[in-house]
């Protein structure tokens, strides 16, 4: 169902008198990037190894360092030294092409030091400064310039997590803070897998997917930190750490008219203006979810997550969603002040609604081929 | 799409055209039948939480013929309503309904003859009795919450039966990591079928994944000395059970996500091996970094290149199904 249309039948449509030439060409083509490519718990792997040996490696220069200069005299030497590794490792790491040991072994050397680098030249800035918001900054510009100028995914994915960590950390002191993040996070998703043309999509596909991942999961762990917030009652500390993850009703509102937005852009490209039955009702439906959620709006944003998802075939952002979508409907009907009977009539009352509206969707389209699956 | 297009000597803007079909929207077909299967999960869900969550109000005005006859008529709907929709998804559906439903009808059973039983048995029956309904619906989600019921059956059986000395923890990971495999094992062998009963894979890696972090306690405590006791047998396990999906995810039937998940877990092993020899036993405390992270950087490098390899390699005949 969410399998990409197959290239060889996009080719024939867009070069009706393609040749068996021109056809073995684009296969081999593809056989070429699809070999230099790897799964996502091949990336998996080779991440959590790359931190592990960086954490090793940075233990190891820090001792040294100790042991020459002595304990003390670090800091500054961190920053060089952070700087220096990490663009050793740039330039490693776009010399090490191919698909040999030696390449492989490259690369995984260029992304440990990368790593280490990024570690001690953040440690560094805050330690000489003694001042976390200046970590913070350079954590910012680190990860910027190496989403840019590192080509590769486990990086780029890390890197976005860190600057979008360093950003809310930066802002904590600004009123409203945790919701001006989740709107942008929003955003940022929102413009990279659906704003975007098609061509700068493509052609900035090593750059975006990574940047779209880490995004989404820093704005689910921006999520979950303030649903826990709320649901364990620390947010009546006077805390501003706590009072920095808190999200409220502007966020709430503004999932939902990103949902909406979504959806008309879904409704446009299949060619319904936004005045059509389906799409009215589909807002109207939209509208009355963001209403009765509004205590847990990371429900809208999950569902926003999943229509994207579904819309730009990426199984994993899926799964993701679904799961957090899960987390959080369970959180939602645990936060509801009323009794365990009140909340299995509401419970079951939803399912039944569901449930007709999923039969009610069937019926309507009954005669447009739709199938409901067997899986 | 791009490099495909190009390779084939597309024009600039039959590129532009295929780069747009390929990163269409999918049609308004596979939308519906998304949506309406979603919300039938949903509603599925919902509607059995709210059944749970009352049965464990545990109302007092409702009488228990009245509670058993609610359950039971509920039970039979889902199953009714299975038997009738199978092999549909909301036939599937039905049937996992039904068979979410027998915990909390065993759970009022035992509430209105105070059976005195164990909570272990509740789940351990539980399993047992939805048992046929999971050989007909063919529905990995219903496999897989058998599986999670033999899970809690044999934990609570544990501790409740056997008052857990802290060392036998290490065994009973061994327990469900063994329930686990004993699992997939039958799954790759109903693969073997002509036609077989369970095709999809998630349900399977999702066993094999979990088999290995349950294995990984046992072995990690073991390296790292961890008063593993007479059970230190339990800290070998993984060994074979690696052993054992390497030879078969590469020989008989390939799958590199069985493969990496075997290999990340050895690797994981190896690494604490190398990391009590350098840091406890030779005390490398100025060089043991750079070498563990040397030892890390190759051992990853090593790794992944056999697993691509194995990905690469031409093909290993198919094996034979039955007929």
């Amino acid at each position: 169902m969410i399998a990409r249309p197959p290239v060889g039948g996009i080719l024939a449509r867009v070069m009706p008198d393609i040749d068996g030439a021109a056809r073995d060409r684009a296969r081999a083509a593809l056989d070429t990037l699809e070999a230099s490519g790897a799964p996502w718990y091949l990336r998996l792997l080779t991440g959590i190894g790359a931190w592990a040996g960086g954490g090793f490696m940075l233990s190891f220069i820090m001792a040294m360092v100790a042991a020459i200069l002595g304990a003390d005299n670090f800091e500054g030497l961190a920053i060089i030294l952070g700087i220096g590794l990490m663009a050793a490792a740039v330039m490693l790491r776009r010399g090490a092409n191919g698909t040999s040991v030696g390449a492989q072994f490259l690369r995984q050397l260029a992304l440990v030091a990368c790593f280490s680098g990024q570690m001690m030249f953040i440690g560094g800035v805050g330690s000489t400064t003694k001042s976390t918001e200046a970590a913070s900054v350079a954590t910012l510009i680190a990860s910027a310039i190496l989403i840019a100028v590192y080509p590769d995914r486990v990086v780029r994915f890390c890197s976005t997590i860190m600057a979008a960590s360093s950003l809310l950390w930066l802002m904590r002191d600004i009123p409203y803070c945790a919701d001006v993040m989740a709107l942008g996070l929003t955003g940022a998703v929102l413009f990279l897998g659906r704003g975007m043309s098609r061509e700068a999509q493509d052609e900035q596909a090593e750059i975006i997917e990574p940047v779209i991942y880490g995004l989404a999961i820093a704005l689910f762990a921006l999520l979950i930190v303030s649903t826990a917030v709320m649901m364990f009652g620390v947010s009546d500390f006077d805390l501003e750490e706590v009072r920095a993850v808190l999200i409220g009703k502007a966020t709430a509102f503004g999932f939902v008219l990103a949902l909406l937005w979504l959806t008309a852009s879904i409704f446009g490209e299949h060619g319904e203006p936004p005045t059509s039955p389906e799409a009215l009702l589909s807002f109207v439906a939209i509208i009355a979810i963001g209403a009765i959620t509004q205590s847990t709006p990371a429900i809208t944003a999950t569902m926003l997550m999943l229509v994207l998802g579904f819309d730009r075939r990426a199984r994993a952002l899926i799964a993701l969603s679904t799961l957090f979508f899960l987390t959080f409907g369970a959180s939602y009907y645990y936060g509801l002040h009323l009794t365990l009977l009140q909340k299995s009539g509401i419970l079951a009352a939803s399912g039944v609604v569901c449930l007709m509206a999923s039969a009610f969707v069937r019926y309507r389209y009954r005669g447009h081929g739709v199938q409901e699956g067997n899986a | 799409m791009r490099v495909a297009a190009e390779a084939a000597g597309a024009p600039p803007d039959a590129v532009r055209q295929a780069l747009t079909l390929a990163a269409a929207s999918p049609s308004s077909r596979d939308w519906i039948t998304f949506l309406t299967g979603a919300l039938m999960l949903l509603g599925a869900g919902l509607l059995l939480s709210g059944i749970v969550c009352f049965f464990a109000f545990n109302w007092a005005d409702l009488g228990r013929v009245a509670k058993f006859a609610v359950l039971q008529a509920a039970v039979a709907l889902c199953a009714g309503l299975g038997w009738w929709k199978l092999p549909n998804l909301s036939g599937r559906v039905a049937l996992f309904g039904a068979a979410v439903l027998v915990g909390p009808l065993l759970g009022v059973y035992g509430q209105t003859y105070q059976t005195g039983a164990d909570p272990w048995g509740l789940f351990f029956f539980w399993a047992l009795l939805i048992l046929p309904w999971v050989v007909v619906a063919h529905f990995t989600a219903l496999w897989i919450l058998t599986i999670a019921l033999f899970d809690t059956a044999l934990v609570l059986y544990r501790v409740q039966v056997f008052d857990l000395p802290d060392k036998d923890w290490f065994l009973l990971f061994v327990w469900l990591a063994a329930i686990h495999l004993a699992a997939v094992i039958a799954y790759e062998v109903q693969r073997l079928r002509a036609r077989p009963w369970l095709e999809e894979e998630w349900g399977a890696r999702l066993l094999v994944a979990t088999a290995f972090l349950q294995l990984l306690v046992p072995a990690i405590g073991l390296v790292l000395d961890l008063n593993i006791g007479e059970t230190w047998g339990a800290g070998f396990a993984i060994w074979v059970v690696a052993a054992a999906a390497f030879a078969y995810y590469s020989q008989v039937r390939e799958d590199l996500f069985m493969l990496t998940a075997a290999g990340g877990s050895i690797m994981t092993v190896l690494t604490f091996i190398v990391g009590r020899i350098i840091f406890q036993e030779l005390k490398l405390e100025l060089f043991g970094g750079l070498i563990m992270s040397s030892i890390l950087i190759a051992e990853v490098v090593l790794g992944v290149a056999w697993l691509r390899y194995m990905i690469r390699r031409p093909a290993a005949p198919a094996p034979e199904v039955s007929k």
